[in-house]
């Protein structure tokens, strides 16, 4: 059956329209959505990206399912991969020569693993492909029954986390290559405690985490890794993050390299517009004290998602599959773009990444991914999730370098239904808009970009909502509309309810 | 190594400082207040926020409005008990904590925590917090567990608006289908206690017939045996006898009586063969996979629901109704027989060294909660996004979303209710299941009502006895005697006599004196 198309109605200008700023007028036309060049957000995006391994085992994959995954990254086209693994899964032959002195602790080092080929297969294509990676252990070392190394209470403040964390990346960096590593997760959400007995994290304060970035940061520039950045927190939740992002900005702006954050949020906060506001609170709290923020460095989400719909027992989330998942991440990437973050990592790509384990023996994958490679898991798993094509729509459109702009009609007080965001490349070059509209009822908005894009005479409009959105034979997301015209001319366009649609000059 | 820091206090420092001092407690408590931003820090642990761990938009509300950062974590059902002991061993209690308070514990722990100053009586005066003070004033023997004259902790109610209730929904549930296919269904599945049997024996005999069935009837594994509930005067340890002298309800010939009917239909393989042997859990999945053609457990809502739930996912050809069907049984007396129960499960307790200010907090949450605005925003969340109000009613604007949203002020209710007053018009709730429990729930009310019921239980005054040496030995003694009665019915004791005389290694002699002494 033949899709309908939604009506789009071109209005040709003999030349660029040049958009004037309103003037002394405070009344702003919410149905024209104007990205004029004083309403630039950044001129330095960071790229969007995901959250890609290591895989804790690859044996539950087959060789023909990684293909597809390689495929289905080619195609999203990440700027930024996260890539977590665990160093218990390289050190072994633990000697602590009997005493309580840690510095003459040894251990040796085994690389040659499915978890390091793993490793390196993603730091490969990431290498390849221009991607530049976060690179961290999950946690200390040790088990919670048998802690032969005893880290659980200096956690990342013991000496030996920047020692092995230098031999780690001096592996990898020094000795194989890659330097598309780029930051350091000085362990995953630190100011996440967890329940005593169950977590690593357990005895884990600030003040320890800041001395961790400190010894390895000095590890680091020994060896000469001086291009990889610590990310600055990599701490969960925007009002739990306050204490890391404020003693990190007061005391170690420079030991860092970013100010970065997990971010799961509730849809009532994306639905509202409301989230924007709440970063940009915290954004402005770090900015106070560090100046240089949005300039010399940047704030990054390492983890985007949504809570509802997780469910705790799994670790999964059960609307990871519904349409409104992908149009809710694309505007919580738009709202962060709106409040100054630089990049927004999504998590994840591949249910067959991690997996929950229960004392029973009984395990599951954890689902949050955008689809999964898994052998064993039923074959409507296996397709590209609904999230999957929107999230390929604004990695593909907001690329790294790109000026970004905003519009006055992101104004949440005017009107908490709609957003959009466009994107000029460095070059002038390519662009392009995305836009969500919240409520209930279509909406006609006039999108113009007035920073100029030049060779471009085509515009590839997409409609991602459940009626409309659109799959070649590959599988993949195609235009819903070719239209000749410019995005520097206005054109007008019926957005149906609760619909993302993007408009780009090239396909994307 | 971490350095030791000195602590300049500039002034601007003291600035900070000042506000969160004079916020601090002022009352000598141990654990002093501590706060993140404006927002007081309190940890709370439930076994019931085991699907929840905040970060939902209804907790921020929460905690905005109630100026209250939340620290939650939750209890496994098998290590409640060891977890809540470690925690107040180690010191490390949480500052609300949850706990699965009985008779059989009720010395050991509340008495003991009172004794040890380790539990916070909640304020004389209740009157700022008038739903939890309603609550309390229709707990069913609240008497036991207030000493001299303070509450120590909040009973968690079953239903706030129908306290009334008084027996347990601890009863049969079968598969009318295959007792219509073997023409020993009963009307309206009533069965007299010789339909009862027949209808055992003609499970039994489908067996052979069906290599996925074990066995005709099975108990949950805290339930056996099931069928001494239509003998036996009480639950437990304790009973009366007709000279109103407290005995022992395991030596008693009506229990007995009831045990040799469980022994005979475990000899004659009506009962499932590995029942003694069943880990928690095991009996409910074994009747979900039609193993089973009768089970006998705790029908409650979540229990019923989860049961239907897994039918019609995994057997979607077979009528759920008839498979999950509630059966009433009537014993030789030609009553049914339920077990009473208390109208509470388990109590919300305060850390002993939290200070006022932060139980008042905590109150002050809890009674919203409890009030017909915070029961409907954990019911419905959020007006206006959530739900619109038409005709004076919450009407979910898009239910099949909102059932997957965690809603934290639901789950922060649970420390004073088990909700089952919501049930009726939770958005979330299976109607026909719950249907079906209150339609028994009302028949088995009439029945009693009209003479028609037997409740057996233990006197409460004997329930809440505190006295030396039964608080000292009724715990072990129950555990001792459940397992000799399983031994005794799977013929591991393959006499009376020799249960009577395992039983005896026990003090019972020495604790029913104390008892008998005590109540005059």
């Amino acid at each position: 059956m033949k899709r309908t198309l939604e009506k789009i109605a071109l209005l040709c200008a003999a030349g660029i329209v040049t958009i004037g700023i309103s003037g002394c007028s405070d009344v702003v036309d919410l149905d024209k959505v104007y990205f004029t060049k004083n309403m630039q957000l950044t001129s330095q995006f960071g790229g969007l990206g995901v959250e890609w391994g290591a895989y804790e085992d690859t044996n539950k994959i087959t060789s023909e399912a990684w293909q597809r995954v390689l495929n289905h990254v080619d195609r999203l086209k990440p700027a930024k991969v996260r890539l977590m693994i665990n160093y218990d899964w390289f050190c072994q032959n633990f000697d602590d020569k009997g005493n309580e002195d840690r510095s003459d602790d040894t251990w040796t080092y085994n690389f040659s693993n499915k978890w390091m080929e793993n490793t390196i297969e993603i730091l490969t294509y990431c290498q390849e492909n221009n991607i530049q990676v976060a690179f961290g252990s999950w946690n200390v070392i040790g088990s919670m029954s048998d802690d032969v190394w005893g880290m659980m209470e200096d956690v990342s403040s013991d000496l030996r986390w920047a020692k092995i964390s230098g031999d780690v990346l001096d592996f990898l960096v020094n000795k194989k290559g890659f330097t598309c590593i780029r930051y350091f997760v000085n362990t995953n959400e630190p100011n996440y405690r967890g329940i005593q007995g169950s977590s690593k994290n357990y005895n884990n304060t600030y003040e320890k985490w800041e001395q961790g970035v400190r010894n390895v940061r000095q590890k680091f520039d020994e060896l000469g890794l001086d291009n990889i950045g610590i990310v600055g927190g990599d701490t969960t939740g925007l009002a739990g993050s306050i204490e890391y992002l404020s003693g990190i900005s007061k005391n170690i702006p420079t030991l860092v390299g970013d100010y970065g954050v997990h971010m799961y949020v509730s849809n009532y906060y994306i639905d509202t517009g409301l989230l924007e506001g709440q970063i940009r609170d915290i954004y402005q709290m770090v900015k106070d004290n560090d100046k240089r923020l949005g300039d010399s460095i940047q704030a990054n989400i390492w983890e985007a998602g949504l809570v509802d719909g997780k469910n705790v027992a799994t670790d999964s989330n059960t609307l990871i599959a519904t349409y409104n998942y992908g149009l809710r991440m694309a505007d919580y990437t738009i709202q962060c773009v709106l409040a100054g973050i630089n990049s927004v990592v999504y998590w994840n790509l591949d249910d067959a990444m991690h997996f929950m384990y229960r004392a029973d023996g009984s395990s599951n994958p954890k689902e949050w991914g955008m689809f999964s490679s898994l052998t064993a898991a039923p074959a409507n798993k296996h397709e590209l999730r609904p999230w999957y094509h929107s999230s390929v729509l604004m990695t593909n459109l907001f690329r790294p370098d790109d000026h970004l702009f905003s519009s006055q009609t992101n104004n949440v007080e005017l009107d908490d239904t709609f957003r959009a965001i466009a994107s000029v490349s460095h070059n002038q070059k390519r662009g392009g808009i995305a836009a969500v509209n919240r409520g209930i009822q279509t909406v006609t908005k006039t999108f113009a970009i007035e920073e100029e894009i030049s060779d471009a005479d085509e515009i590839y409009v997409y409609t991602y909502n459940e009626r409309s959105m659109r799959l070649g034979s590959d599988g993949y997301i195609i235009p819903n509309q070719i239209i000749t015209g410019s995005l520097n001319k206005r054109i007008t366009v019926d957005i149906p309810a609760n619909t993302l649609l993007v408009l780009s000059t090239t396909r994307l | 190594m971490e350095k030791k820091k000195l602590l300049l206090i500039t002034p601007t420092l003291l600035a900070l400082l000042l506000p969160a001092m004079l916020l601090s407690s002022c009352d000598g408590s141990a654990k002093e207040d501590e706060y993140d931003g404006d927002k007081l820090i309190v940890s709370l642990r439930n076994l019931y926020f085991d699907a929840w761990s905040g970060g939902d938009n209804y907790t921020d509300y929460i905690e905005n409005n109630f100026k209250l950062k939340l620290g939650l974590s939750n209890y496994s059902w098998a290590d409640w008990t060891t977890q809540v002991n470690g925690a107040i061993n180690g010191n490390n209690v949480e500052d609300v904590f949850h706990f699965n308070l009985d008779s059989y514990n009720f010395a050991s722990t509340y008495e003991y925590w009172v004794e040890g100053e380790i539990i916070k009586a909640l304020p004389e005066d209740m009157s700022a917090w008038p739903h939890i003070q309603s609550l309390l004033a229709n707990t069913s023997n609240i008497d036991a567990l207030t000493i001299d004259g303070k509450m120590y902790g909040i009973p968690i109610a079953k239903n706030i608006k129908n306290p009334e209730t008084t027996f347990a929904p601890f009863t049969y549930v079968y598969r009318r289908d295959w007792a219509r296919d073997l023409g020993v269904y009963q009307e309206n599945d009533v069965y007299t206690w010789e339909q009862f049997n027949a209808l055992i024996h003609a499970f039994n005999l489908r067996l052979q017939n069906d290599p996925n069935m074990v066995a005709a009837i099975g108990d949950v594994e805290w339930g056996f045996p099931s069928v001494t509930n239509f003998y036996k005067d009480s639950p437990h340890c304790f009973t009366k006898n007709s000279s109103d002298e407290v005995v022992s309800n395991f030596h008693s010939a009506k229990y007995v009586e009831g045990l040799n009917v469980a022994k005979d239909m475990v000899a004659r393989q009506y009962y499932y063969q590995n029942q003694y042997s069943s880990k928690d859990g095991e009996m409910n999945k074994r009747y979900a996979a039609q193993k089973l053609g009768i089970l006998y457990e705790n029908l409650s809502y979540t229990n019923y629901n989860k049961l239907r739930t897994d039918y019609i996912r995994n057997y979607p050809a077979v009528d759920v109704d008839d498979a999950t069907a509630i059966m009433k049984v009537k014993g030789p007396d030609g009553k049914f027989a339920l077990e009473g129960t208390e109208n509470w499960f388990s109590m919300t307790f305060f850390d002993a060294e939290i200070s006022d200010n932060k139980q008042k907090k905590v109150l002050d949450l809890m009674d919203w909660l409890l009030s017909e605005d915070g029961t409907r925003f954990a019911m419905y969340g959020i007006e206006g996004y959530d739900y619109d109000m038409i005709n004076n009613e919450p009407v979910l604007k898009d239910v099949d979303e909102y059932k997957n949203k965690t809603n934290g002020a639901k789950y922060l209710r649970y420390m004073t209710t088990l909700g089952y007053d919501t049930l009726s018009y939770d958005p979330l709730v299976n109607q026909d299941s719950l249907t079906i429990v209150n339609d028994w729930t009302a028949e088995m009310s009439e029945a009693r009502e009209n003479n028609q019921m037997r409740i057996f239980e233990e006197d409460p005054e004997v329930r809440w006895l505190s006295s030396p040496l039964k608080n000292q030995h009724s715990g072990r003694m129950l555990s001792n005697a459940n397992s000799y009665v399983t031994q005794y019915a799977f013929n591991n004791l393959t006499n009376i006599e020799a249960y009577y005389s395992q039983l005896n290694r026990d003090p019972w002699e020495s604790v029913l004196a104390e008892i008998n002494a005590k109540l005059g």
